[in-house]
């Protein structure tokens, strides 16, 4: 019988082995999985454009200082002397630089002062050399990180790159017999079990960094018994698996560190960023031990919630490191008694949201949404932070101003408000400097720039006038008066927006004015097919129809490409692809795509020139010119635009270096009862004046190919001098000049200029 | 050089006709007394005879002084290299910028930075992070042709006709006034055109 049980207690022994030798097999092999190869989702990081800096330069101090705080540089009272500091002064800023890491550029920080008075910069010096700077680049801010669900921040280190005393101190803290022991240490758990006994309560945990990497691995903090067993049978799989400096790598990067908002710190290289501004290979002992010692609870002993608990958790960890020998008495000593500082942060609003969904449009081609979350990528685009925000504030302002002059315009539900829209683009490069695409993104998302379609009315009248230049001349005359036009069969008979006008006005007066009457008569005799074959050049992609109406805009664009058209006026003639996506780098920092500028020639210099010089008078004496009074004193040339019943309100408006375009409206179409001059085009000129740095004040440069002569503003031919009572210098396209001269005036004979001589002696007296 | 006139005792002259030089051929656009008055046709019947030799003979005097005038003052900008005008910004910031030529200022020199910065990236074969940075430099200073030019160049040796063909022409917008420049320019044309070949 004794036999019996003995073979009895074999088998059952032999299946339980067999068992967790099957279990154990199969623990590991989703160990490999997990581990091997992508072992983590590093969210992929969207940065803003560099900020460029030199003398002489205007900047709004606001901005730029906001800027610097959203850069995470943290004020200091003393001239800064570490990385990542500032002290703002009333008449300069000293700033220690970060290091900047772009594809295109590569430098160590530096510290700097910059003199600032009366809105510009003076001077840029470099503080250590004694140096003058004449260009500054400052690092891209960080606006947005595509998280995978489980939100977690985390930089990847490989082994190397972790300092020695920082390996130290998380094994000191930790597991200090890590490279004695398989995967679990029964040394380290009796002595917890006899704690644990002593105390009265589970103090200790006991566990390995493998036995930790397998908790972790579950997800769920169960703590029964048989989560215990099977964490013991996966730490030594692991163990079994992988060598201890290949483990170690993987718990220093997954080991949870603190909380950033919503966000989860994981690893020890995002922990060194989150707590000391700083890569892992730069932290000094004090803070390796610091961020070893967060291990046990890292919102607990943060530096963040309590320094005093932190520092004293910290300083038992340098003693445990002194205690195993892997620190000398001096260094304990010195490192104790240093203080605990850290870097902050601060937990940023949404930057931009409507750019980055435009932008995540066109990562969608390149890239699937689990790359994304998981690649670690970085995306460098061309937004400006501070001309966003501007814009952001000068629409909402602008809406609440509109809505405060007429309490008609105000609604209760936030979904149906007025709205706006705002595209900032540099017409030369073609670089998205901001985009609004709604009053609130958080209650609608609909991005009004890039989705909506609207009519643009007259701002769209600038194309008409485009395609009749190969036939007219601004000094052109049109005729202004009531004309009925049959359409389809039906009579349609356009209407100026102000009844009392002249008869007969120029193309320049007509497009300056806006007048309704005289544009159709530079269609209709310019030709519809004309006007629709030219402008389809420009990239619309809704239907344009050659119907008269179109001469008014009475058909939908989407207002991205409205103003991408404008940027070919003031871009001499050259269109740009809109880039907003300029590098993608992986992790390592190795480029995987590179957008750049790209042009078309659609149109030449001259006649840019030409539509720019008459725009220009659209804002020095046509609808625009209230610009004037809004503190705009610089060449502007731009175009307002109302459409019927006052559904749109619009203004684009540009200079040699930007192009803004405003719109206004209700998404449902309700009318604003307000002109695009009235309703875009203060937002336009709060948004300018707020951004110094790209108001050059530079003139349009004339092209070769136009010439300029004096004209009779009556005929506009050739002016007769002393004839024609009202003269005026004209721009022509070269070789297009009137080769007649007026037929309406005609110089006076001898007898007449006598006595018209006598006359004048006598009045000068 | 760009369409503005600079002497280097300060005074700006604008022609709105491109910029012929020092002491170039067409005086008459430099000199601007009365842009409708010098632009006349030329088939004018003529007013009251004395009035025309009063007038005529003050004309002319006048032509003659501005002349000199303008002769010394262009011829000494040629002789002697150009110094950057030092406006004292601390003084009158506003006035700044229409004050500053517009070749010297420190926005153009901050260009010409980066200008500098892309040729030498291009230099050492790496012309996407030359394109980059010379982007920047527009962005900076549009009117710097050189950008233009060291753009088309790393266009060519990316071998993309297209674009290079259209910052080729932009560089010549650009610096049309500038002899030495537009010589470049045009065997750059001579490339672009055999590589489309």
């Amino acid at each position: 019988m004794s036999k019996k049980i003995l073979i009895s207690l074999l088998l059952t022994l032999l299946l339980v082995t067999g068992s967790i030798v099957v279990y154990g097999w199969h623990l590991s092999n989703g160990v490999e999985q997990r581990f091997a190869a992508r072992r983590w989702s590093i969210p992929s990081r969207v940065y803003s454009d560099t900020t460029l800096l030199y003398p002489g330069q205007y900047i709004n101090r606001r901005l730029f200082q906001e800027k610097l705080l959203n850069l995470d540089y943290r004020k200091v009272l003393s001239p800064p002397t570490k990385k990542g500091e500032m002290q703002i002064n009333a008449g300069s800023i000293r700033i220690f630089l970060n290091d900047l890491r772009t594809p295109w550029n590569n430098r160590e920080g530096f510290p700097i002062q910059i003199v600032l008075a009366e809105g510009q910069i003076k001077n840029i010096k470099r503080t250590d050399r004694n140096e003058a700077l004449s260009l500054l680049e400052l690092e891209p801010e960080e606006i947005m990180l595509f998280f995978g669900p489980e939100r977690e921040r985390r930089r990847l280190v490989t082994l190397s790159q972790v300092p020695a005393h920082l390996i130290f101190a998380v094994l000191a803290a930790e597991d200090h017999r890590f490279y004695q022991h398989r995967g679990i240490d029964p040394r380290g758990i009796l002595r917890a079990l006899m704690t644990n006994l002593r105390q009265g309560s589970i103090r200790q945990g006991g566990s390995t960094l493998t036995q930790q990497l397998a908790k972790n691995y579950f997800l769920t903090p169960d703590r029964t018994l048989r989560r215990k067993l099977k964490e013991i049978l996966l730490s030594v799989a692991i163990e079994f698996k992988y060598e201890k400096d290949e483990i170690l790598e993987i718990y220093l990067n997954e080991i949870y560190l603190g909380q950033k908002g919503a966000d989860s710190i994981n690893g020890v290289g995002e922990a060194s960023y989150f707590y000391f501004g700083k890569p892992v290979e730069d932290l000094s002992r004090s803070e390796a031990a610091t961020i070893a010692g967060l291990i046990r609870a890292p919102n607990h002993y943060s530096p963040y919630q309590d320094k005093r608990r932190c520092r004293a958790r910290r300083n038992s960890v340098l003693q445990a490191m002194e205690t195993r020998g892997w620190i000398t008495e001096t260094e304990l000593h010195a490192d104790l008694r240093a203080p605990v500082t850290v870097a902050g942060y601060m937990v940023h609003a949404k930057t931009a949201p409507y750019f980055i969904d435009y932008l995540s449009e066109q990562l969608d081609h390149l890239y699937r949404p689990e790359d994304l979350t998981s690649l670690g990528l970085s995306i460098y685009t061309t937004l400006d932070t501070q001309v966003q925000k501007a814009a952001e504030r000068a629409l909402e302002n602008g809406l609440i101003r509109l809505e405060e002059s007429n309490p008609d315009l105000k609604r209760e539900d936030p979904g149906e408000k007025l709205q706006g829209a705002i595209a900032v683009i540099q017409p030369k490069t073609g670089y998205v400097l901001a985009m609004v695409g709604g009053r609130n993104y958080s209650t609608s998302q609909f991005n009004r720039i890039t989705q909506a379609k609207r009519q643009p009315g007259s701002a769209f009248k600038p194309f008409v006038y485009l395609a009749a230049l190969d036939k007219f001349n601004p000094a052109s005359m049109l005729s202004n008066e009531t004309i009925a036009y049959t359409v389809e069969g039906r009579r349609w008979e356009p209407k100026n927006f102000e009844e009392a006008t002249e008869p007969r006005v120029s193309m320049r007066t007509a497009l300056k004015m806006s007048y309704n009457r005289a544009t159709v008569d530079l269609a209709m005799r310019t030709g519809l097919d004309r006007i629709v074959a030219i402008t389809s050049r420009f990239h619309f992609s809704t239907p344009l129809k050659n119907y008269p109406s179109l001469a008014l805009g009475a058909f939908e664009v989407i207002p991205l490409e409205l103003a991408r058209a404008y940027c070919v006026f003031a871009a001499d003639g050259v269109q740009s692809y809109p880039l907003s996506l300029k590098d993608v780098t992986d992790e390592a920092g190795y480029v995987l795509k590179q957008k750049h500028l790209k042009i078309e020639r659609l149109i030449s210099p001259a006649k840019a020139f030409i539509m720019t010089s008459m725009l220009e008078s659209v804002v020095s004496e046509g609808t625009a010119r209230s610009l004037k009074n809004q503190g705009i004193s610089w060449p502007v040339a731009g175009k307002t635009g109302t459409t019927n019943d006052f559904r749109d309100a619009w203004f684009v408006g540009y200079t040699p270096d930007i192009l803004t375009l405003v719109w206004v409206g209700f998404d449902n179409g309700d009318p604003i009862m307000a002109t695009g001059s009235s309703a875009a085009l203060p937002i336009w000129a709060d948004l300018m004046k707020s951004i110094p740095r790209y108001i050059s004040k530079n003139k349009f440069s004339q092209p070769p190919g136009v010439q300029r002569q004096t004209v009779c503003r009556e005929s506009g031919m050739l002016a007769v001098a002393d004839a024609c009572p009202e003269r005026l210098d004209e721009y022509f396209l070269e070789g297009r000049a009137p080769d007649e001269f007026c037929p309406l005036h005609k110089k006076s004979g001898f007898k007449d200029q006598f006595i018209k001589g006598i006359k004048n002696l006598f009045n000068e007296e | 050089m760009k369409n503005r006139s600079h002497f280097g005792n300060g005074i700006s002259v604008q022609p709105t006709t491109a910029d012929k030089g020092c002491g170039g051929a067409d005086f008459a656009t430099a000199l601007r007394l009365s842009p409708s008055e010098d632009l006349k046709p030329v088939t004018n019947k003529g007013p009251g005879p004395k009035d025309i030799s009063e007038i005529a003979s003050k004309i002319i005097g006048t032509a003659v002084f501005s002349l000199f005038i303008l002769f010394a003052a262009g011829c000494v900008k040629e002789i002697a290299p150009e110094q950057p005008v030092s406006v004292d910004k601390s003084i009158s910031p506003e006035a700044a910028p229409e004050e500053t030529p517009v070749d010297q200022g420190p926005r153009e020199e901050a260009s010409r930075q980066l200008t500098e910065q892309g040729r030498k990236f291009l230099a050492a074969g790496n012309p996407d992070t030359a394109i980059r940075v010379l982007e920047q430099a527009i962005s900076i200073d549009p009117n710097n042709g050189q950008n233009y030019y060291y753009l088309a160049e790393a266009w060519l040796s990316k071998e993309i006709a297209a674009e290079a063909r259209e910052f080729n022409r932009l560089a010549e917008l650009h610096l049309k006034n500038d002899a030495e420049w537009m010589i470049r320019i045009a065997q750059q044309a001579d490339r672009i055109r055999e590589l489309e070949k």
